[in-house]
Formats: C-alpha cells, structure tokens, sequence
C-alpha cells in the first residue's frame, strides 16, 4: 500500500510504496525482525516487523528512516518508475563505463589434463602468435576512448602462463599507451596455479600484474582426480607451495569448481590451507561455481557430471552451502549485486588466440559467435548474442529477480539448446536459495 | 520516533555497478563470479 507522506518534503507530497524488486525474509537471529533487501540496487537493512507492518498499511516510519530506505531503493515513490529504471538500468552501465575490459585468450595448450574442462577438445597446441598481438594491441588502442580511466585485461588459456612472452609482448605497450592517456592500466590471470611462481610473479608485476584468480578443487585428493597434470601427477601440492610464496606478492583469489558428489568435502582445502599457513588474510575471495556440462562440438565424451542449468534443485543447496562454510571461516565472497555479463557490456570483448573476437570467452572456437577480428573490427553483435533478450520475454519484464539475472547466462542456454534462442531462467535458483544467501549477508556482512 | 533500522549494505548505484566490471552468471570463466 501506497504511503502518503505529508509535510515539508519537496515534493509535498510523496507516496511511498515497496519496490518490485524488494525481498523480505526473516531475520536469522533475531525473532520478530526482518530483512529487506533490493535486488536492483543490492542493498540490505534489517527493521523490526511491527515497522515493516506499518509501511505495509501505508504509514511512514521516521524521517531519517524513509530517507535511508528510499536511498537504498527499497522503498520508491513510483513502483512503475522503479521497473523502467531496472529495464534501463544496463543502458546505464553502459553510459557510466569507466574503461575497457578486454579477456585475451594466449594459447589453448595447458599443461594440466582436467576432467571436465569447457574448453575440451578445442584445447591444442595453438598459441597467439607475435603478429595477432600486435594487432591486438592496435584494436585495443583504438577501442579505448578518451573517457576511459582505465583498461583491463584478463590473461586466459589453456594456461596463460604458458605464454608469459605475449603476455609481456601485450602489456607493455597497452600499460605504456594507457598511462600516456592518464588512465590506469592492470592486468589478471585465470590460472591452474603450477607455473605462478613468485619468479613469474616479479617479472610479470613490472607489466601491471594485479590479481591471479587460481583454481583449487577442495582437498588434495579431490583436486588432483579433476585437476592433473597431463602426465597424470598430481597438482595440488605444487598450486599450494606457489600460493604460499606468491600471496604476498599480488593479490590471489580462489575458484573452484564442483560437482554435485563432492561439493561437501570442497571446505577441507581451507584445512590444508591453514596447515600451510595460509588464512582469509591471504586471499582476494573464495568463491565456487558448479562444474558445467558442455554438450557442444568441443564436449569431452567421457565427463557427465556436469551441469547446464542452475536450475537443478541440489545445485541451489550447494551454491547456499559453499557459500556459507566459506564465510565462517573468514573468507571474502563475491556480494549479491546485480548482474553484468561481459556480453551485456558495451566495453568488454575477448580476443581469441587466432585474433578473432567474442563477446563471451565461453564461446571461443564457435565462430558463429565470432564479432570480427582484430584486423576488421568488431561487428554488431545484438542479434548473434540475443542482446536483451530478457527485454522481449514478458516473464521477466516483470520477475523480481530481473536485476539479479538479466535473462541468465547465454553459455548455458547455448550448451542446452545448441543455440541462444532464449532466456536462461534462473527464477527457481533464486526461489530457493535468495532467503538463504541474503541472511548469510546479515550473519557475515562481508557476504 | 525512529524504529530501529539497521543498514547493512546501502547498495550499487549504476557507476559503480560499471566500475566492478564484468561477472559470471555460469562461474565457469572466472571473472568476477
């Protein structure tokens, strides 16, 4: 119910109703409380009920307090006006990007034999050659307008450290051109952790080396059986002795990556961690995502564990489960913000190994999802990547979870259906696990 | 008479959404998940 405000506020009069976007749930430890939480602006405050059921019967609470929870967008003057905000709101993002964001793929070699790993077949002993790059850095000079603070560039593979010679031959020039323009420039490798040695680190910080994002399966035993060496051995040992000595050096986050048989034991890495001295203190975050089942041209024939929707009802448990262990042990997790997919952003591309572009690094190697190269250009890419698909589903042009979700990931529906011919809905993910995952927000506020 | 809200995160405004970046709504690539 509207609420009608009265008094020396400009407007006079301002009717206050709760967001669409607005989530209620019960307080995790306090009866009689609630929490409220926007998904269109990500925030969250926590009010006693008998509040919550006077702004619910139309009447206001202090002033202060009407002040705040409009700020924090959950309360709105105009419930229609809030919805046409969220419609616009990726336009913009657009509008206020503050710099290029640019994932280059060096080589598909990796020296890692990991069970399940998206890129599958596609995995060869073809890395970008000096030529492509330095076309590369061209395009990528031309794309960053003088607005822009800042460029960034995520170093990706196969193995990126395979190729610590591009990944020099790239930066330099980039670091040089972006700091002549007095914007800043750095960089960030996804790595499997075996080659980051604080050896690589020191010569690579010089070229603007900031954060490694390393992939660490649970313990030793679940690691080594997904993650191995191509010759079989083992990797575990090596990744943690690198993240030891490397940790102080540059910023390190971990990722993992499960499946529905082994998520529950994923919390005994921060036990090995710790026996080797290492705590929260050491890390940028921990965050873990479910192991995806590709069904495409480059799919490993002998994984099946995998999974292609978020829909799966374990996967929601999981997602909670994980998310918690890791926070009771201090370490940071990614917030629960609006959504922003590379594909969605104007500013945001990945070059391939062969100089090709893609709005989505999930999509390499499938050249009809190509947008040109570095050599043409990028080309119009709205209708390969279904752009706004979500904008054109009715479903969620009214779903509460809009901003969370933006018609989902364009990977997974491509890996189901073979195209993007869709949304990727992920209404039933969110039904299930957003009251959980936002009372773990109000337990950890660093979650 | 205030009744006791307590604000825990006050939200993302649009430029600072763009300045996060971009995330990962699969997780499979790493950037921001």
């Amino acid at each position: 119910m509207p609420i009608l405000r009265e008094g020396g506020l400009s407007p006079p009069l301002i009717f206050m109703d709760f967001s669409p976007y607005l989530k209620k749930f019960p307080h995790p430890q306090k009866p009689g409380w609630s929490v409220l939480f926007s998904g269109r602006k990500g925030s969250l405050a926590t009010l006693p009920d008998s509040a919550v059921e006077l702004l619910a019967a139309g009447k206001p609470l202090a002033d202060n307090e009407m002040a705040a929870l409009a700020r924090m967008g959950l309360v709105v003057n105009d419930p229609a006006a809030e919805r046409a905000k969220t419609l616009g709101l990726m336009d913009e993002v657009n509008r206020l990007s503050p710099g290029l964001s640019v994932a280059v793929i060096l080589t598909l070699d990796c020296n890692f034999n990991c069970r399940y790993c998206y890129e599958g077949t596609l995995k060869a002993k073809q890395a970008m050659s000096e030529t492509t790059a330095e076309q590369a850095i061209a395009f990528i000079k031309a794309r960053f307008r003088p607005e822009h603070k800042k460029l960034v560039l995520d170093f990706y593979g196969g193995e990126p450290l395979l190729a610590r010679d591009r990944i020099k031959q790239l930066s330099g020039p980039l670091k040089e051109f972006t700091e002549g323009q007095g914007a800043e420039f750095y960089f960030t490798l996804v790595t499997n952790g075996s080659l980051l040695t604080p050896r690589a680190a020191e010569e690579l910080k010089p070229f603007g080396l900031r954060v490694a994002k390393v992939t660490l399966d649970g313990p030793a035993d679940l690691h080594d059986r997904s993650r191995p060496f191509k010759n079989g051995k083992g990797s575990f040992e090596a990744i943690l002795r690198n993240v030891r000595e490397c940790c102080h050096l540059l910023k390190i986050g971990i990722q993992g990556n499960y499946a529905r048989e082994n998520f529950r034991r994923f919390p005994e890495l921060f036990d090995r961690l710790a026996e080797k001295g290492l705590g929260p203190e050491h890390f940028l975050q921990a965050t873990f995502a479910p192991v995806m089942q590709t069904k495409d041209e480059f799919a490993l024939a002998d994984f099946n564990d995998g999974c292609c929707t978020m829909s799966e009802p374990w996967l929601a448990d999981a997602a909670v489960w994980l998310r918690e262990e890791t926070l009771k042990r201090g370490y940071q997790v990614p917030k629960i913000t609006p959504s922003t997919c590379m594909v969605d952003l104007d500013d945001a591309f990945t070059v391939h190994v062969d100089g090709s572009l893609y709005k989505c690094m999930g999509f390499i190697g499938h050249t009809d999802y190509a947008v040109g190269d570095v050599w043409q250009g990028m080309k119009e890419c709205g209708e390969i990547y279904n752009l706004e698909h979500w904008r054109q589903n009715e479903k969620c042009r009214e779903c509460s979870y809009l901003p969370l979700c933006f018609g989902g990931c364009r990977y997974m529906e491509f890996q189901r259906h073979g195209v993007i011919k869709g949304v990727d809905c992920q209404e039933a993910f969110w039904d299930s696990a957003l009251e959980r995952l936002i009372q773990q927000s109000v337990l950890y506020p660093r979650g | 008479m205030e009744s006791g809200l307590i604000v825990i995160e006050e939200g993302f405004e649009a430029g600072e959404l763009a300045a996060m970046g971009a995330c990962c709504k699969s997780g499979q690539t790493h950037l921001r998940t």
